[in-house]
């Protein structure tokens, strides 16, 4: 019986899947057969603006995108657990049984998983490999011998010069 | 007699076979990871129509979402500096025949040999009936199975360091 309603609901889902192929398998065939077919060498560069397009595509990629992969992967599987976790976290009928006690013990539970998982991320924090490399800004510190109200005073002095002469 | 949901059962099952042969004879390493991108959806395709929706959709959100991310970066990252694209042949192809059949045996005994509990209609137990397997599978991670579930934490918390503490020593020697 439960296998009937799933087939039921999944039957819209696999109507989208088979739609949405249809559609895209359907376009590319549909424009195969009406278009012209005659490549030449210029056709078949990749278009680049105009320019000859030099190298492979394959370009080395930065490790920290594959790290990052990594710790979105274990955390995504974190996340897997938490959907049973909450659609019976707040039920009713459980808690009322037991007096209470599942709610707070399924908390507590899951804020144990969580936290051993909190971990590895305080260590990844730490450690800096959530922090991106950002290109460093040298900034230019001058430090001048002459003490800086010998300056104010003098620009005091000589704007109160230029005012008074003009009047 | 053929049902739609037999023709559905019979199609992702072809396409995933075929998708799975498709990795396998393929010469292009970047194709072989594409065909197993459709494997995996196939995979994830049966399972939601054998009623395992949770599967399923852990299926598709960690397999063909992250775990495929991580081979095609995996693939990008080991590309040679020459610009040739690395080949992928059949190697060890009897060793590799022996254990393919060692799993499936080992499969069949499982599934031969294990009784498969239907937690919708569990009422020998003290855990109450739910409407969803979901719903289920929550109670029994929260209950019977709550130390695999805490242990699962402490696997990823040591795979999540390890992997980011050898990518350091690696990042350091270059």
């Amino acid at each position: 019986m439960a296998t009937n309603v799933n087939l039921s609901d999944l039957s819209i889902l696999l109507l989208f899947l088979v739609g949405g192929a249809i559609f895209t398998i359907g376009g590319i065939v549909t424009s195969r057969l009406l278009r012209n077919d005659k490549p030449n060498k210029e056709k078949n560069t990749s278009y680049e603006s105009g320019e000859d397009p030099v190298g492979n595509a394959w370009g080395q990629f930065n490790l920290r995108f594959y790290l990052v992969a990594l710790m979105f992967l274990l955390f995504e599987v974190e996340l897997i657990f938490l959907f049973p976790w909450a659609t019976v976290f707040g039920d009713k009928q459980l808690i009322a049984e037991t007096n209470g006690v599942w709610g707070w013990l399924v908390w507590f539970e899951m804020m144990i998983f969580i936290f051993i998982l909190v971990l590895g991320l305080a260590y990844a924090w730490r450690k800096g490999f959530i922090a991106w490399e950002k290109p460093r800004q040298s900034v230019y510190l001058f430090k001048s011998p002459v003490p800086g109200k010998l300056y104010e005073d003098f620009n005091k002095k000589m704007t109160e010069k230029e005012y008074g002469r003009k009047k | 007699m053929l049902d739609a949901g037999t023709i559905a059962v019979y199609s992702f099952a072809v396409i995933t076979v075929i998708s799975a042969l498709f990795v396998l004879i393929t010469r292009h390493i970047l194709h072989a990871a594409f065909g197993l991108l459709v494997c995996l959806l196939g995979i994830a395709g049966l399972y939601l129509l054998a009623g395992a929706e949770f599967l399923g959709v852990t299926q598709l959100l960690v397999y063909a979402g992250g775990i495929l991310v991580l081979i095609i970066f995996g693939i990008m990252l080991t590309n040679r500096a020459d610009g040739k694209t690395i080949k992928a042949g059949n190697h060890r192809v009897i060793p590799g025949i022996l254990a393919g059949l060692a799993i499936f045996l080992l499969f069949t005994q499982i599934y031969s040999q294990s009784s498969f509990r239907d937690s919708l209609r569990s009422t020998d137990n003290n855990i109450p009936l739910m409407g969803h397997p979901v719903e289920s599978l929550g109670v029994e991670i929260m209950t019977r199975y709550l130390l695999p579930f805490e242990l699962i934490a402490v696997i990823l918390l040591v795979i999540l360091v390890g992997s980011l503490f050898i990518s350091k020593k690696e990042n350091d020697t270059n």
